[in-house]
């Protein structure tokens, strides 16, 4: 471990809060790093510092106070528990972990749209390149089939082996 | 530990049963505790003590539907930082709480530096000086709120980091990282009287 990863584990090394194993990681870098044994040092003093504050104590008509207020009001009665639990589920701080769930839900619902509705051609990118002559015949085909349907050399030569009677039609397409 | 659960559960059952006198109990028991956090929280003050009263009537209010997967003392510091967090909010007083520990950015601070005797490398100097104190406080009201409500429950308070998660409704690992953030916030600031210094 470097110092970057062991000056995280600094504060909880000083609660005695951290595994056996990285207990000894930090120990075995604290000997050779005079830097982040400085820095443990200095957080160590922060929190003795913070320990020895001195504490408030509320002024003597503190109990008088609260109880006039205490009087004006009345316990609320019990609530059911599955009403406690809708609304703890349901707190404006558990709102962000919901919003980010229904957000998701929402992005994935637009791409699988998206997917649905998207027009053939759009996924031809992601077809194999078809060869070049392959492609140009393709190419061929489908534009004589739009402008001309029944101009297809392949549907003339079986036209024209069907019989003469169809053969005036064939000639006449071509 | 567990005599002091059973003793509040007992209490709580009281109250539950309209027993005011157990309420009264309560309050004789945790009203230093909760006003400290406040004070530590918004600064003391009036509203220190306004708000820790506010504190016992919404637990007085809402007794009847606590239920016992919490302890009495979790409840309580969770309703005073609920409230602390609002009133914070509503008066942005937010402004009040940012001040600057640079030396150049602010006169008083800089008196008070250099008011600083020689001794403060001196553990035990250092300690008792009350402008230490006083910037320490200063730093920790400078601090946000996520990383100052932790950073107190544990530090001042003596909260096991799980009651610190129930309370500040995070994750234990959440609870961890802030923790360290804070105190590394505060070290930062602390840092010109912390140098060189040696732990007893």
């Amino acid at each position: 471990m470097n110092c970057k990863t062991i000056q995280p584990l600094l504060s909880e090394y000083i609660d005695n809060a951290l595994s056996a194993r990285d207990t000894w990681e930090v120990d075995k870098h604290l000997a050779d790093c005079n830097g982040c044994a400085r820095a443990l040092n200095e957080l160590r003093m922060t929190v003795r510092l913070l320990g020895e504050r001195p504490r408030f104590e509320v002024s003597a008509d503190f109990m008088e106070n609260l109880q006039s207020r205490i009087a004006a009001v009345q316990p609320e009665p019990p609530r059911a528990a599955w009403l406690a639990s809708l609304r703890e589920m349901f707190r404006p701080r558990a709102l962000p972990a919901w919003g980010a769930a229904a957000g998701a839900c929402g992005l994935a619902l637009v791409m699988l749209m998206q997917r649905v509705d998207a027009p053939e051609n759009a996924a031809a990118p992601l077809r194999p390149a078809a060869p070049p002559l392959v492609q140009t015949a393709r190419n061929q085909s489908v534009a004589l089939a739009a402008t001309n349907p029944l101009g297809d050399p392949a549907a003339a030569a079986l036209i024209a082996s069907a019989g003469p009677e169809t053969g005036e039609s064939s000639a006449s397409v071509q | 530990m567990i005599a002091v659960a059973n003793a509040d559960t007992a209490l709580i059952e009281r109250c539950q049963a309209n027993d005011a006198a157990a309420f009264n109990e309560i309050v004789s028991r945790y009203k230093n505790r909760v006003f400290n956090y406040v004070c530590r929280m918004i600064g003391p003050g009036i509203d220190a003590e306004d708000l820790t009263q506010e504190t016992f009537v919404r637990a007085y209010v809402n007794i009847k539907s606590f239920q016992s997967r919490a302890s009495l003392n979790t409840w309580l510091y969770r309703i005073a930082t609920n409230i602390c967090i609002d009133h914070t909010r509503k008066t942005r007083r937010v402004k009040a709480f940012t001040t600057s520990l640079q030396r150049e950015d602010d006169e008083d601070v800089a008196d008070v530096a250099r008011d600083i005797p020689d001794g403060r490398f001196d553990p035990q100097s250092l300690l008792l000086n009350k402008e230490l104190g006083s910037r320490l406080d200063q730093a920790l009201r400078s601090l946000p709120e996520k990383l100052r409500t932790v950073v107190l429950l544990h530090d001042i308070e003596g909260l096991p980091y799980e009651e610190i998660a129930h309370i500040a409704e995070c994750p234990l690992g959440t609870v961890k990282s802030r923790l360290y953030n804070a105190r590394a916030a505060l070290r930062d600031k602390l840092q010109p009287y912390l140098e060189g210094t040696a732990l007893l």
